[in-house]
């Protein structure tokens, strides 16, 4: 070995000399989206921005700024042009463009998760005792962070709810793949093809699917991207939800990018039974915005029972992306009076807008609608419907209030207007009739098309997603990670829930998140979400049960709560309590896993970890 | 000359009133679909959570689809099953599906 002098300029920027030496040696670099193989995006800071851009060696970029010093631009030019524009009298500064980071890199340190940051003297590795479920839209079995050095598949099992029923068919439906199936379709120049089942391709409004994305996160093992996820150990399985099969929903339903709750829990259900007495944890990054928000749904309440049925089982949930959307109201309505709230609904509204009023049980309101051109169209008592229906026939607007829901006893106000009705700021004016309490909680449902809003000022409390309120889950927030200051993601919604619990209960990176894009076999997308937050602490809580299992110790889902929670860190959130967005703070795998070790009971319940009765 | 309104004014709703003194029955039937059950015609299929009293228990005229607890589990129903299930004191709430999709941006 020996070092060997180049004639590469000495003070060239070190990766631009990198650059040039590679093309000395005949290397060519690779192409990107931006930048042809013989060119290199490079930074410079220019005298004259005029006399840059009549440079003919110079494709021109962004400009940036003038500094004191000059412009800041970007640009493309080509590989044997560089020493050239360097020297020329306007450039001042030439550097290349840095690589983004692959992938992972603002997530596993962020959390203390790389081995490094890890506690010295962990009896497993990377999570391989522990079992990773993901409910989610699209596993990339062939994507490299997906499979072991052998080129087998890393994946004990995919439920695709939507492919073909066979005899075998969890619960009656779909196809199960299993390990060798999907293998033997690895082998073969279609693997999806092959296996009856892959992601989508990329469309111009979509790159990557969501759940191998979502999933690399929580544990790709880099064999593909090069960086690998939080669990890059763990064992795999995957549910690819069904498109919603609730077909009198409409058809902006139908057909898209939605379950639905019942094909959750038996997706769940699948996931536990799959990993049998192996340490488990589900990540589910799906929710939408209604629901009564104080965990008495009964797909929360299903999945309480599942947690605790065994200890070393946990399930994570996005908190949801709605804080930004307008999409919550609160209030107290006064006895013998009333309250207003303004709904606007925009002119291209594409689908049914729809809201939710939740309030005591032991009230009774009086529900009045009235159009954006301020004509009340009626009342709608305590147990009563209203509906107005078009000359065809079909129904415009409906208007159902139930009395005492059966989960929870309180009273629930549906409102469903159709597309056809006009749209502006209608009002639904709440009259307190016999009022003890008063208070009530609006939600209006997420429509991806169209949402609509409440008119402002919002509340943007109380957004958590739909699922995402249940007493035994992991909801997470999210917060980008790129910035020093590690500020919370503009979309990420905030708790408490409804009946006043601290959800979520942690943070995590979930902004520009670069991880595995599907149908690439080893490249990298950027999506953003508490999707991408959620699957962080997965990973995380994979490393907690593996090393508890290597321990002999049972962790349930209290204590794996706990854990998680009580290793969180502040600054940001201020130190000293829950922030409804941050949680208890931003997630430190190294501090649970300390804790875990540590000598102590972590199994004692507290008041807050209540007991979901079968 | 003024434009044409694009919508037609709309008449006065149509009010379906509670019958009984209490203001309104309470229904073991939840879930966002459940206010919309009157658009619903008496064949249709629906899906949902289903809770019973009785481990094990699963009424008729209802598929169990899978067990969640001894108690709790879902299940493939009818429109026309649910008066039914409204009756029965060992069911104690049904909640039909609600659609779920990514939480990304």
């Amino acid at each position: 070995m020996y070092l060997e002098e180049t004639n590469i300029y000495a003070d060239m920027d070190p990766r631009l000399q990198r650059v040039l030496e590679r093309r000395q040696r005949g290397l060519r670099t690779l192409e990107t989206a931006a930048t042809s193989s013989d060119e290199i995006g490079v930074i410079a800071l220019v005298r004259d921005l005029q006399a840059w851009r009549e440079r003919g060696d110079v494709r021109e970029g962004a400009t940036l700024g003038e500094t004191g010093a000059g412009w800041l631009v970007t640009a493309r030019v080509p590989i044997a042009r560089v020493e050239s524009i360097r020297q020329a009298e306007t450039v001042r500064s030439l550097k290349a463009a840095q690589p983004l980071r692959p992938v992972l890199s603002a997530t596993v340190p962020e959390i203390n998760a790389t081995p490094p940051q890890l506690p010295d003297g962990l009896l497993t590795v990377g999570g391989e005792q522990a079992v990773v479920g993901v409910v989610d839209f699209g596993a990339d079995f062939a994507h490299g962070n997906f499979r072991r050095g052998d080129g087998s598949t890393r994946l004990a099992a995919i439920w695709d709810q939507g492919g073909p029923t066979d005899p075998g068919s969890p619960f009656g439906y779909g196809r199960r793949h299993d390990a060798t199936a999907i293998d033997a379709a690895l082998q073969t120049a279609e693997p999806y093809l092959a296996l009856g089942y892959g992601p989508r391709p990329d469309t111009p409004t979509s790159r990557g699917s969501h759940g191998t994305h979502v999933m690399d996160i929580a544990a790709g093992n880099g064999g593909g991207s090069g960086v690998p996820g939080v669990a890059p150990r763990a064992k795999l399985t995957f549910v690819e939800v069904a498109a919603s099969d609730i077909t009198w929903e409409g058809e902006e339903v139908v057909g898209s990018e939605f379950g639905d709750s019942v094909q959750l829990l038996e997706a769940i259900r699948f996931l536990f039974d799959e990993a049998g007495t192996q340490p488990c944890v589900v990540n589910v990054s799906l929710g939408t915005n209604g629901g009564p928000h104080d965990g008495s749904s009964l797909v929360e309440q299903g999945i309480d029972l599942m947690v605790q049925e065994q200890p070393g089982r946990a399930v994570v949930i996005a908190a949801s992306n709605s804080f930004d959307d307008g999409i919550h109201a609160a209030g107290s309505v006064p006895a013998s009076g009333a309250v207003d709230l303004g709904w606007e609904i925009p002119p291209t509204v594409a689908a049914q807008s729809e809201l939710e009023v939740w309030y005591p049980g032991q009230d009774r309101f009086n529900v009045e609608l009235l159009t954006p051109d301020g004509t009340s169209l009626g009342s709608v008592p305590l147990g009563s419907n209203g509906r107005i229906r078009a000359d065809d026939g079909t129904t415009l607007l409906f208007v159902s209030h139930r009395a005492a829901d059966p989960n929870n006893g309180d009273n629930v106000v549906g409102i469903f207007l159709e597309a056809r009705v006009p749209s502006g700021t209608w009002t639904v004016r709440l009259h307190g009739e016999q009022v003890s309490d008063g208070a009530f909680h609006a939600w209006i449902e997420r429509n991806d098309q169209s949402q609509s809003a409440f008119a402002p000022p919002h509340d943007n409390t109380h957004t958590l997603g739909s699922i995402s309120c249940g007493r035994l889950s992991l909801v997470v927030g999210s917060y980008d990670a790129h910035k020093p200051a590690k500020p919370l993601s503009w979309f990420s919604s905030a708790g408490p829930t409804r009946d006043g619990r601290e959800k979520p209960e942690v943070s995590a990176p979930g902004h520009d998140v670069l991880a595995a894009h599907s149908r690439t076999g080893t490249g990298v997308t950027r999506k953003s979400g508490t999707s991408m937050a959620a699957p962080a602490v997965t990973g995380m809580v994979a490393l907690l049960l593996s090393e508890a299992a290597a321990l002999g110790r049972d962790l349930d889902a209290a204590a794996i709560r706990r854990l998680v929670v009580e290793a969180a860190r502040s600054d940001p959130p201020a130190t000293g309590g829950w922030h409804d967005r941050y949680g208890h703070g931003r997630i430190d795998a190294a501090a649970a896993l300390t804790a875990l070790a540590a000598p102590g009971p972590v199994e004692i319940p507290t008041a807050e970890d209540a007991t979901i009765d079968a | 000359m003024p434009d044409e309104p694009d919508h037609p004014s709309l008449p006065a709703m149509e009010i379906q009133e509670s019958t009984d003194d209490a203001g309104g029955r309470a229904s073991k039937i939840g879930g966002p679909l459940a206010a919309q059950l009157p658009e619903v015609g008496d064949d249709e299929k629906l899906t949902g959570v289903v809770k019973v009293t009785e481990p094990g228990y699963v009424p008729e005229g209802v598929a169990r689809r899978a067990a969640i607890s001894p108690t709790l589990f879902t299940a493939d129903l009818s429109r026309r099953r649910l008066e039914a299930l409204e009756r029965d004191p060992r069911v104690v709430s049904v909640e039909l599906s609600r659609r779920l999709g990514p939480t990304e941006t």
